[in-house]
């Protein structure tokens, strides 16, 4: 399928087969489940990049002179990788019944939690997957990688005199079998977050607003990185491929290269075995490897294709990859975090006298250069004198990434990461990956009330 | 040759309640970055899904690509006990419709002349995508329907660059018209025209949100009216009745299959589908129900399935009575587009939204400049649509990135909202 006339081209077979089964507030709502398969030819020929997706191995070629955007790819020495990630209990060793009965024990197990509030709905939903990817390219790599996994998505919301408190959760998700159910420990984990929903609806004051010190946790961390360095980070956003859908890069305006405070690493690794972002080879045949973005506060890498590569003499480095068959392999991130040090959580809130432990969140946006960003505390809490106390309800961090960042002075050493999907391109593709960070302090930063 | 091949899929598997929804599609899309070609792609590709229900139990299968050849026996090995698991509508019908657009079948074909005429309306530095895309939809139920419809669509958006000035505009139909193309860019470069840089305050403002903005907006009433989100709790129209007044009196919105956007005759379950207000005049008409959900809520389908999750074909506001020019009378902020919408609280409708591209300060019924910052909406979906003074009498045709569904949308004025920024 490779076209041989092309300066280069590449083809990928692309499988994916996945089912879901779900609980609709304690109600089972059936089992979906889908397979997709086909196969993707890329192009670049007289200095134009197409594609085409079929479901059958065909070639539809588009001769077309026009003016291009692409200038040309950096050539890579061809490699050979098969890569199968392991299942320690396979999927299949469980039958349906089982899960169902699974998900329906989880539920009865978070309805009968006595709460000052009522838990109006619940929903849960165990989602497994497989994805298998052949690739063969012009300059003879061929690759092979098969990703099972498994994902653990749940929503719930409770009330209290007309007032309610909602949550969703995809945070639960990685490579690897059954045996991830007992890893992440989903009972402990749901009663926890069941508990601490009621109690910031029943005791959650209003916060406390202006300037002061803000500890964020590792899921919050992991949502900075995503957005504020991997996407901007992204050399396709940088030079502006994406700029009428997920936009440009902060990186595109800055007069300096120094941002950030000297408390700032953050990486980007596919590598990380049983992450979500996991791959060795891209999906244009560059062999992965961890990036680091920003090394002490100053940008150090971007993630780059062969053909921004090109356009900005630098070198590819493994980080393309597709959502499925009729997806172009774009630029995308794996598993986004920020570096941990060997502080500990205890050390960073000791010395704030007022300020806010932000724990988790549910509204966040950020603008379409990556700098000015928001995040909306759904579990958060008062820090008085070096002492986490009580909860407040929903405070705002609305900030921009230089301000954000330089104003990072400590992390600790509790590396965490958690499982989301990232969106881009056009059409638009949500690939899984990994975000995460260590807790973090960011001193004397604006906090808003909802409403503000 | 097409109803055979759903007839046989469908006799293929042993089951009392059974369905079959295919969609056969050939599409383009041309992409443009600096007003060069970044890149052209084309699909062929085939995506289904078959519903199987019997004595209660039910199991969806989807497929892109050949249907699995054993698809019988996997979906009786799916099937579980379920309250969503639904008998198709009887209804021994044959339909055909073919709604398509030669011209985009063609241009999908041969593009060389559209990519011709796409770069010759470029400005200095433009970005962004036509899409075309033709598509077979064919349903085939053990209610005995079966129906084909040829559809075609097009897509387009661009961002327009003056300097750091940009603007945006989008456009779609289900008839190609290189003149709609041409406009959406002449409307970008007239937001990317404007250039004058002015400092607008957090706080409540009086905001106009253009039909790029409004449709974005209305994606999140669409998706709460399916009667799916209410069952998750993620629908403002949660404890809503029909005929409850609960937004302006002059907000209508419809989801309107027939609409000449993206023409839907048929439902995933063969039931005919029909316009319908879902919010008229600033009264809750209906939930958007499949036969499951409909039965679960006492009520009928409204031809909006979706096998699990209803959802609208086409959004549709009724116009205003106001001209553009009347809305940007007096002081208020006019967002021109935005992106990255998230609620806090689904079931309240708390959410942000960023704006991009154009903000303007109007001032004296003139545009005064636009935001040297990104600003965000913040607040209640509810309170906004309640605050709705004025809408324009033109409606626009929009679909791009940040709208999904095809939607008719005015530019809205609001009399009171929150607007943030980042420091």
């Amino acid at each position: 399928m490779i076209d041989k006339d092309s300066a280069y081209s590449d083809a990928r077979y692309h499988y994916q087969r996945g089912s879901s089964i779900s609980l609709v507030n304690g109600v089972v709502a059936g089992k979906t489940s889908w397979v997709s398969e086909g196969y993707l030819v890329r192009s670049f020929n007289n200095g134009l990049l197409t594609v085409f997706s079929s479901n059958e191995p065909k070639v539809d070629r588009l001769i077309i002179k026009s003016k291009s955007w692409e200038a040309g790819f950096k050539p890579v020495t061809p490699v050979n990788k098969n890569v199968i990630v392991p299942q320690a209990k396979p999927m299949s060793d469980v039958s349906i019944e089982e899960k169902v009965k699974m998900l329906q024990e989880i539920d009865s197990l978070v309805r009968s939690e006595k709460l000052n509030s009522k838990l109006i709905r619940f929903n849960i939903s165990l989602l497994e997957f497989i994805e298998r990817r052949a690739f063969h390219n012009s300059e003879g790599t061929f690759s092979y990688i098969e990703r099972p996994g498994l994902w653990l998505r749940y929503s719930m919301v409770l009330e209290n005199n007309g007032e309610t408190i909602s949550m969703w959760s995809d945070e639960l998700g990685a490579l690897g079998g059954l045996e991830l159910l007992d890893k992440w420990n989903i009972h402990a984990e749901l009663m926890e977050k069941v508990r601490s929903l009621d109690n910031i609806l029943i005791n959650g004051k209003s916060p406390p607003t202006g300037k002061m010190d803000v500890v964020v946790s590792s899921l919050i961390a992991g949502i900075i990185a995503h957005e504020s360095t991997g996407h901007p980070f992204e050399a396709d956003r940088v030079l502006g491929r994406e700029a009428a859908q997920a936009g440009k890069s902060y990186l595109g305006y800055l007069a300096a290269g120094k941002f950030a405070s000297e408390a700032v690493n953050v990486s980007d690794d596919p590598t990380i075995p049983g992450s979500l972002g996991f791959y060795l080879i891209d999906d244009e045949g560059v062999e992965a490897r961890k990036k680091r973005l920003i090394v002490n506060g100053r940008v150090n890498e971007l993630l780059q294709s062969r053909f921004t590569a090109y356009k900005m003499s630098a070198e590819p480095n493994g980080s393309m990859r597709s959502m499925d068959y009729q997806s172009e392999p774009l630029i995308r991130m794996s598993n986004t975090f920020f570096e941990p040090s060997n502080m500990k959580l205890d050390e960073l809130i000791r010395d704030v006298r007022s300020g806010i432990f932000l724990k988790s969140y549910m509204e966040w946006n950020i603008d379409d250069i990556r700098w000015g960003q928001r995040y909306v505390g759904l579990e958060a809490y008062e820090i008085r004198n070096g002492e986490v106390g009580n909860p407040v309800k929903y405070p705002v961090l609305e900030s921009s990434t230089g301000e954000i960042y330089s104003s990072i002075d400590a992390v600790d050493d509790d590396l965490r990461f958690y499982a989301g999907m990232c969106g881009k391109g056009e059409p638009s593709q949500a690939v899984p990956v990994w975000m995460g960070g260590p807790n973090m302090r960011i001193r004397n930063i604006r906090v808003k009330k909802l409403g503000e | 040759m097409e109803s055979n091949q759903l007839v046989s899929i469908l006799g293929s598997i042993q089951a009392e309640e059974k369905a079959v929804v295919m969609e056969v599609k050939d599409n383009l899309m041309i992409k443009v970055v600096d007003s060069s070609i970044a890149l052209l792609q084309r699909w062929r590709t085939v995506d289904g899904q078959v519903y199987v229900g019997s004595n209660g139990k039910m199991a969806i299968i989807g497929f892109s690509g050949n249907p699995p050849s054993n698809i019988d026996k996997e979906a009786n090995a799916s099937l579980t006990p379920s309250p969503y698991f639904f008998r198709l509508p009887r209804n021994e019908t044959e339909i055909k419709k073919d709604a398509s657009d030669p011209n985009i079948i063609s241009n999908i074909k041969n593009p060389s002349q559209l990519i011709d005429d796409i770069l010759n309306m470029m400005t200095e530095k433009t970005s962004g995508v036509v899409m075309l895309e033709s598509n077979e939809r064919r349903v085939a139920t053990s209610g005995g329907f079966i129906g084909i419809e040829k559809l075609t669509t097009f897509t387009a958006h661009f961002r327009v660059f003056r300097g750091d000035y940009t603007g945006h505009w989008a456009t779609t139909g289900s008839r190609l018209n290189i003149n709609d193309v041409r406009n959406t860019v002449k409307k970008a470069d007239e937001y990317a025209s404007i250039t004058d840089e002015v400092e607008i305050d957090e706080g409540k403002h009086r905001v106009i949100l253009s039909p790029m903005v409004f449709s974005n907006l209305l994606q999140l009433v669409g998706r709460m009216a399916s009667a799916m989100s209410v069952e998750t709790g993620s629908s403002i129209f949660t404890k809503v009745k029909p005929g409850d007044k609960i937004f302006s009196p002059l907000f209508t919105l419809h989801d309107k299959p027939l609409s000449d956007l993206k023409p839907i005759f048929f439902d995933d379950e063969g039931n005919t589908t029909r316009d319908k207000a879902i919010i008229e005049n600033g009264v809750f008409r209906t939930l958007l129900f499949n036969t499951a959900l409909a039965d679960r809520h006492k009520s009928k389908s409204t031809g909006n399935a979706g096998w699990v999750f209803p959802a609208p074909w086409n959004l549709e506001t009724a116009p205003g009575d106001a001209s553009e020019d009347d809305l940007l009378d007096g002081d208020g902020v006019l967002f021109t587009n935005n992106w990255y919408t998230r609620l806090q609280n689904s079931m309240e409708g708390i959410f942000s939204t960023v704006g991009r591209d154009a903000i303007l300060l109007i001032r004296n019924g003139r545009i005064a400049g636009r935001s040297k910052k990104r600003l965000r909406l913040a607040g209640r979906l509810s309170d906004m649509l309640r605050n709705i003074q004025a809408l324009s009498k033109t409606l626009y045709p929009i679909k791009w990135w940040e709208v999904e569904v095809p939607t008719r949308a005015p530019f809205v004025d609001i009399s009171s909202f929150t607007v943030t920024k980042s420091q």
